[in-house]
């Protein structure tokens, strides 16, 4: 299920990223690949703050449907 | 013997904290990404050595996403630094190694500060570091750097690790990829090597090849042979791991760094806790509650530089310098029996010019130390967060926030903040909209005009300058999406950084570093243009002192530039001067507008000046008069920025070209349709 589906304040694990290829690479960098285990912490207007790998990553709505995930 | 050393880290890893360490330098720190954009450079102290030290923009990667990553690969690639000191943040170990990974790829001697070390062991979570720097093949040296923890060890055995290097005893790298793929890439390898050492470090053009970049496939031009070797090469693995390419090369390198750090860190257990900063943020940030929180401290800062503080400052200091120090200076020209010319110059040129400006010194800085609390506390990629879904209706995203709250400290920083938008298109327009928000320089402007002619709403119509250049910009916006930059602007993913409470030290020196520009500019730049506004107001073309001043030789531009404002409403000469003076930098229109109105009078201040603008002003006008100051080009600094950013000398033009034609339209239709309603 996408990104945006996630309750607040649960985690899952990143299936696949359909971003396009160069937002992809950048959030690579940022530690979103797949097998990454990725928490809502936050939601605003549909954009969200996740926490992955110890960090805090704001991620607009777009984006949050193109990341796939699986509880 | 000299050695160049390059500091690189993600944003936020405590890397300009390390380079002022080192060199003892005080660059300014923020927490945000973004806070270095260009390079910088310091010698570090307390070595013999001849050692430079550069601070690199942070990245999260090699990979050439964003104009930061562009410029601090190519100088790692192109200056090769004799050391490439890595800064981790031990605290977000993982993250951070997945830059590391790709570094040791680069063939430069890599040593490893894992820094942060006292946040981590605050934490109660440990690292073996002897291990970790033998499953990374580097040497890892545990620093501190905010406590000046580690820092001289670091750079000794960065020093050694030079020298070594030098006579050619590099440490056995280590491997990151499995069997599979580390098979392929010798494959390539051996192609490789002798057409690209030049370029590139081999091993690094491997890898990049084989994920398809373009930048490097573009310099190094395999031949057609090589190049049918990749794709198949790559066609094959993705097959065999189901997946493409980049993301079989992003995955092995974390499944590497899992390896390591299951080896090495011991975490204490707090598995799915929130922290404090999660907390704050499931406040600040909260769906409902965020934009009425975001608004109020918008208003408390606001309420407080231009409330009763501020202006509390500048009645202090104007009685100081317009009356205090004027009359000073005159008895003391007076009894040293000096020209009267002069006596005009120094008190009815400099002082009067430089005092029309220094008054608003301290108010600006309360503005910045507001800036500061807002940055260095992490609130402020909050604020772009919450902003990314306004902003995206205007055709931008919320990256374009940062920059534009900054542009209402000043134009010129924030428009080379705009290097942290990818994406070229949303760049130029946030280049564009930003000097719209109002700098601190063109506050003198509205503080005069408001307490002249506004003296009941001083505050509240200053305020609603600032909201209109917000306005303005959100129209243009709208504007240009829909004409010039069609298309989308790019997804918004910014990393936040933890809520931090500032240290005042932090604060004093970002306050410092940003406020500073207008002391300086006011003893150089604004000192000079008092000299010649003076000279200019004094003087004819035949140089000759004139009585009046409308004979003078800005008298005579004044008039000759003046119908063009006259639909504006301030079509007197005085005011057309101002505003051309307004382009060396905009608190020069105050300047003017002193000089001007003050002829030769001795001990004058802001009081004659409110009085003397009363008798051509209404406060129609001064409103419009203001509008335009608000939206016209900006000054020749932020020019230069915009010249130096855009990279195009026909949309430099074309940026003040349209801030200028917007402010006369606005202008235009402030004093006409105030006529209109009666209000002239």
């Amino acid at each position: 299920m996408p990104l945006t589906m996630l309750p607040l304040g649960k985690s899952a694990v990143i299936n696949v990223c359909r971003a396009k290829e160069p937002t992809r690479k950048f959030l690579e960098g940022l530690g979103m690949v797949p097998g990454a285990l990725i928490t809502v912490i936050s939601e605003n207007g549909g954009n969200l703050i996740v926490s992955v790998k110890d960090s805090r990553l704001a991620l607009s709505k777009g984006i949050a449907q193109q990341l796939l995930v699986q509880m | 013997m000299s050695f160049k050393f390059a500091l690189v880290g993600n944003p936020n890893c405590g890397k300009t904290t390390m380079f002022n360490e080192v060199t003892g330098s005080t660059q300014h720190v923020g927490n945000w990404p973004g806070v270095t954009v260009e390079k910088k450079e310091g010698k570090a102290r307390r070595f013999k050595e001849d050692i430079r030290v550069i601070d690199l923009p942070g990245i999260y990667s090699l990979s050439p996403y964003s104009l930061e990553e562009i410029i601090s690969r190519n100088y790692i690639l192109e200056e090769k630094p004799d050391v490439v000191i890595n800064i981790v943040d031990a605290t977000n170990i993982e993250r951070n190694l997945y830059l590391t990974t790709q570094l040791i790829e680069l063939g430069i001697p890599v040593v490893v500060a894992l820094n942060m070390m006292d946040a981590l062991e605050s934490r109660g979570d440990q690292i073996d570091i002897p291990r970790l720097e033998k499953q990374l093949g580097v040497p890892v040296i545990p620093t501190s750097a905010n406590k000046a923890q580690g820092t001289k060890e670091l750079i000794e055995k960065s020093l050694q690790v030079a020298q070594s290097a030098a006579t050619g005893q590099l440490g056995e790298s280590i491997t990151i990829f499995d069997e599979q793929i580390k098979k392929s890439l010798d494959e390539l390898l051996s192609f490789i090597t002798p057409q690209c050492n030049q370029v590139y470090p081999p091993r690094f053009a491997t890898v990049k090849l084989l994920e398809g970049d373009e930048i490097v496939i573009a310099k190094l031009q395999p031949n057609s042979a090589f190049m049918a070797l990749i794709t198949t090469t790559r066609g094959r693995l993705e097959q065999e791991y189901d997946n493409d390419m980049e993301t079989i090369v992003a995955d092995q390198r974390y499944q590497f760094i899992s390896k390591v750090i299951s080896k090495s860190v011991k975490k204490k257990l707090s598995v799915g806790g929130l922290t404090v900063s999660d907390k704050i943020d499931k406040i600040l940030t909260h769906r409902i509650l965020a934009i009425p929180l975001f608004l109020l401290v918008m208003y408390v800062v606001f309420t407080i530089t231009f409330g009763f503080i501020g202006t509390f400052t500048i009645d202090y200091i104007d009685h100081l310098i317009n009356v205090t120090l004027a009359d000073a200076v005159t008895t003391l020209l007076h009894s040293a029996g000096a020209a009267e010319w002069l006596d005009s110059l120094i008190v009815g040129g400099i002082i009067a010019g430089l005092g029309s400006i220094l008054v608003f010194v301290p108010q600006i800085m309360i503005l910045f130390f507001f800036l500061a609390i807002l940055e260095d506390s992490g609130y402020m990629s909050r604020a772009a967060f919450m902003m990314d879904r306004l902003l995206r209706k205007i055709g931008l995203s919320g990256k374009s926030f940062i920059p534009m709250i900054m542009g209402i400290g000043c134009s010129v920083p924030a428009i080379m903040a705009t290097r942290t938008l990818e994406n070229e298109k949303d760049r130029r327009l946030t280049i564009i909209l930003t000097p719209f928000m109002s700098c601190g320089a063109r506050l003198p402007v509205y503080a005069l005009f408001a307490a002249a002619f506004f003296a009941n709403a001083q505050s509240l119509v200053i305020f609603s300058l600032y909201i209109l250049g917000m306005v303005v910009a959100i129209l243009s916006g709208i504007l240009l999406r829909k004409t010039l930059f069609k298309g989308e602007a790019e997804a918004f993913v910014m990393e936040l950084p933890p809520y931090r409470i500032p240290t005042i030290k932090g604060l004093m020196i970002h306050m410092w570093d940003k406020g500073k520009g207008f002391i300086k500019k006011a003893g150089t730049v604004i000192f000079a243009a008092s000299v010649i506004i003076w000279f200019g107001q004094t003087f004819d073309f035949s140089l000759h002192m004139v009585e009046e001043v409308s004979d003078s030789i800005f008298g005579s531009v004044g008039a000759f530039i003046a119908p063009f404002f006259a639909p504006l409403g301030f079509g007197d000469w005085r005011s057309s001067v101002a505003l051309l003076t307004g382009f060396v930098a905009k608190e020069a229109v105050v300047a003017t507008m002193g000089i001007l109105n003050n002829l030769g009078e001795v001990g004058e201040g802001s009081v004659e000046l409110m009085a003397s603008l009363q008798t051509y002003f209404t406060p129609l006008k001064a409103y419009a008069f203001m509008t335009f100051t608000l939206l016209y080009m900006p000054c020749i600094a932020a020019f230069a920025a915009i010249k130096r950013e855009m990279n195009s000398w026909k949309w430099t033009l074309f940026t003040v070209g349209y801030q200028t034609g917007t402010a006369w339209i606005v202008s235009f239709i402030v004093y006409q349709g105030g006529k209109l309603l009666g209000l002239g």
